[in-house]
């Protein structure tokens, strides 16, 4: 048994690490936000855009490829900043919160969960019932990052074209 | 030989790969290019770095292919000899990675 365990540790990898271990320290789930209303004011513009086709019973050319245009860069839009959403959240996740944080909101992890699933939700549907999920969730993980920070959260009106909340730190 | 070593972190991407395991070995001074793995200077860490240059007195610069996310000798400045293990020789896994490591 010694030998066996003698020979398996002189094949035992020893981990090197390609890190940026600095670390920078620079969190803000502020551009998670962002996103997340970006998705959700695509889906806006798809649903309007969507309405407005289907009000003309007789689409000219011209009138099908504004269409067919206008909906493909809502769309890369939309794919595009759900990505961004999911990427921010991970960060915090990974690289910010730690297992105290964890402990006292226990709800982060199934939170993190729901953003990865809104946004690759977001990106497969032309849905703004989904993009509204992925913004909840990403204030809910906003509002529970200022709190780690002892920093009370508040939630009110964004300033934004969605009229979608946001969640800022009370300073 | 020198061991055997799992790589972690994304500072040598594309060149290396989170998840690959070499073979390190040590039987000559390494070249500007190699990649080598160095003891940290602080920490009981092994870090994962290429050699941009062979300085005198046994000092050599290291960076990490993605500068943006490796701390190297633009923070902790030259390493020394001493702390270098040896080069990444060979790769054993992933299977796709599987050879000689080359200069590049």
């Amino acid at each position: 048994m010694k030998i066996i365990e003698k020979i398996k540790k002189l094949f035992e990898p020893k981990i090197a690490y390609a890190h940026c271990d600095i670390p920078c320290g620079i969190y803000d789930p502020h551009l998670a936000q962002v996103a997340a209303h970006t998705v959700v004011r695509m889906g806006m513009l798809i649903d309007e855009l969507t309405a407005k086709m289907n009000a003309n019973p007789n689409p000219s050319v011209e009138d099908r490829r504004d269409f067919v245009h206008k909906l493909s860069r809502y769309t890369e839009i939309k794919e595009h900043h759900a990505e961004i959403a999911k990427h921010e959240v991970r960060i915090l996740w990974g690289d910010y919160f730690k297992p105290e944080h964890v402990q006292k909101y226990s709800e982060l992890h199934d939170l993190v969960w729901k953003v990865m699933k809104a946004g690759s939700k977001a990106k497969q549907e032309a849905n703004l019932k989904t993009a509204e999920e992925l913004l909840e969730s990403v204030e809910k993980i906003a509002e529970i990052f200022w709190k780690t920070k002892n920093i009370e959260p508040v939630k009110r009106k964004s300033f934004y074209i969605t009229e979608r909340t946001l969640v800022y730190p009370k300073l | 030989m020198t061991g055997l070593f799992k790589i972690e972190g994304h500072s040598m991407e594309p060149a290396i790969k989170a998840g690959q395991y070499f073979l390190v070995l040590n039987f000559t001074g390494p070249k500007v290019n190699d990649i080598i793995i160095v003891k940290h200077q602080k920490k009981s860490i092994f870090l994962v770095k290429r050699v941009k240059a062979v300085l005198k007195e046994g000092k050599y610069l290291v960076e990490g292919d993605n500068p943006g996310h490796s701390e190297d000798s633009r923070k902790f400045g030259a390493i020394k000899e001493e702390q270098i293990v040896g080069k990444l020789s060979f790769c054993f896994w992933p299977l796709q990675k599987f050879g000689f490591v080359k200069r590049r």
